[in-house]
């Protein structure tokens, strides 16, 4: 799970604990500092235990691979179900996580064909997903911010939960799961649009694959912005440091490209020098606007710049 | 009364593009933009190549049969060609299961616009003046792209001069 950033200031936000098997109870969440260890001082920021999302439904058709249309799961009820979101399908000892790519009325149409088939009356549930509120004053206090200088996540939660016995045979066991948590003034998410990859790239959008289409590619410039994280992290540069938005938007959009290109050679499609050409074109941006900024640059984590030229690891403030 | 190639062509691709397919009907059929020749672009784009669709004439114009000042009947062959990644998508039998789907959604095509269907052009063409046959309905399995292709003769009248 992607490092989950909270925003400064903002009221009602909540942690969300995603698992890969459904869930019927989430137990203690505890957050701490990433660098301390479970025995140390707890944060704030919540308290008590989290909560499994209760939707339920049924399928009100059969649903699955042998159907006309394997994407679409026809639902008693679509209420509750949102968009983006996994859920689990189960029927007589089968089960599979589906990805909602769009919800018409009460029918809910999945990312990829579902694998196996499902009789009418198909539990569908969205017990992969919990949340616990964060403390409103936790959330406004700007020591609690995550530092620029550091690319890694300043906190770590940590949540016990109970697995369910929503499939045939399985057995409820109980896990401890993690993920990482920040404080930062402005949201990481690079304001990149589908239309401005395929401005950069003419012919990106036709080149969506069928399980991408529904969505124009979003799910896709999602992952290549985990993956520009990764690689600004590789330069001990942390995402939420970067105050140019112009920058990250073109380091997101040669990212997917690059990231689509890798896709077609990695199944034997697209020939190496394709590659080549798309790696070439996302590390010459890295070169002239990460690691050779001229671009100014905030070194303090106060939100304004300090430099007006030079190296820097912040191309950007939080 | 005469049609063109240009009109026969596009009226079967419209057709073809209206097709339910056979299986995973939420993968409909999809014409090709042409920027290259569709299986190039299949082969470097496999993952989205799925009933991505081309309708090209392939070959010459034979001489006309009938010919007089204004009307004169042409034989031509056109080609239409359709890709699926060859992928575990269709079912577990992979490369069976994926003959199948081909096998099935180019009887639907030549239901459509061939030797059955050729009267569902003469919204947009002359209906005496095309007349599609099949040639062939061959498959094209490959390790990374497979295709399904329908070859069609048309006979069509056309203007000597236009």
């Amino acid at each position: 799970m992607a490092v989950q950033e909270l925003i400064l200031g903002v009221t009602s936000q909540a942690i969300v604990i995603e698992a890969p098997r459904p869930m019927s109870a989430v137990g203690s969440v505890k957050l701490y500092e990433a660098d301390g260890d479970d025995t140390s001082t707890e944060e704030t920021a919540v308290s008590g235990a989290g909560t499994v999302v209760a939707t339920s439904t049924t399928t009100s058709a059969a649903a699955g691979a042998s159907q006309a249309n394997p994407r679409l799961l026809a639902l008693t009820s679509s209420t509750g179900f949102v968009v983006d979101r996994r859920v689990f399908i189960t029927n007589d000892g089968l089960g599979e996580v589906v990805e909602i790519a769009r919800i018409d009325g009460n029918n809910v149409y999945a990312r990829h064909p579902l694998l196996n088939d499902y009789a009418s009356g198909a539990t569908v549930k969205a017990n992969l997903r919990a949340t616990i509120a964060v403390d409103n004053t936790w959330a406004a206090d700007s020591s609690n911010l995550s530092s620029n200088d550091n690319p890694n996540a300043r906190y770590r939660f940590r949540a016990a939960v109970t697995y369910a016995t929503d499939m045939e045979g399985t057995v409820a066991t109980s896990d401890v799961l993690y993920g990482n948590v920040d404080l930062v003034r402005y949201s990481s998410a690079p304001q990149v649009s589908p239309l401005d990859v395929d401005a950069a790239f003419p012919g990106w959008l036709d080149s969506l694959t069928p399980d991408d289409r529904s969505t124009q590619g979003r799910w896709l410039i999602a992952e290549a912005a985990d993956l520009v994280r990764d690689d600004l992290a590789g330069q001990q540069i942390a995402v939420r440091s970067l105050r140019s938005a112009e920058v990250h938007r073109r380091l997101v959009v040669a990212r997917a490209v690059y990231l689509l290109t890798e896709d077609a050679v990695i199944r034997g499609g697209a020939s190496p020098q394709q590659l080549d050409a798309a790696k070439g074109a996302y590390d010459r941006q890295i070169q002239a606007l990460v690691r050779s900024p001229v671009l100014a640059q905030d070194k303090t984590g106060a939100g304004g710049a300090t430099t007006k030229t030079g190296r820097g690891a912040s191309l950007s403030v939080r | 009364m005469t049609t063109t190639s240009a009109i026969i062509r596009d009226s079967i691709a419209t057709r073809v593009a209206a097709v339910t397919p056979s299986a995973g009907t939420g993968d409909p059929f999809r014409e090709h933009r042409y920027a290259d020749p569709l299986r190039e672009w299949a082969l470097a784009n496999p993952a989205s190549a799925l009933r991505r669709f081309s309708v090209r004439w392939d070959g010459a114009v034979l001489p006309p049969l009938v010919t007089n000042t204004t009307e004169e009947t042409v034989e031509r062959d056109i080609e239409i060609v359709v890709a699926y990644p060859t992928s575990w998508r269709f079912g577990g039998q992979q490369l069976v299961d994926l003959e199948e789907v081909i096998d099935a959604d180019c009887r639907r095509i030549n239901h459509e616009v061939g030797t059955n269907g050729f009267a569902s052009l003469a919204t947009v063409t002359n209906t005496s003046a095309t007349v599609t046959t099949v040639i062939e309905a061959a498959n094209e399995i490959g390790p990374v792209v497979s295709f399904g292709v329908v070859r069609l003769h048309v006979l069509y009248s056309r203007s000597p001069s236009a």
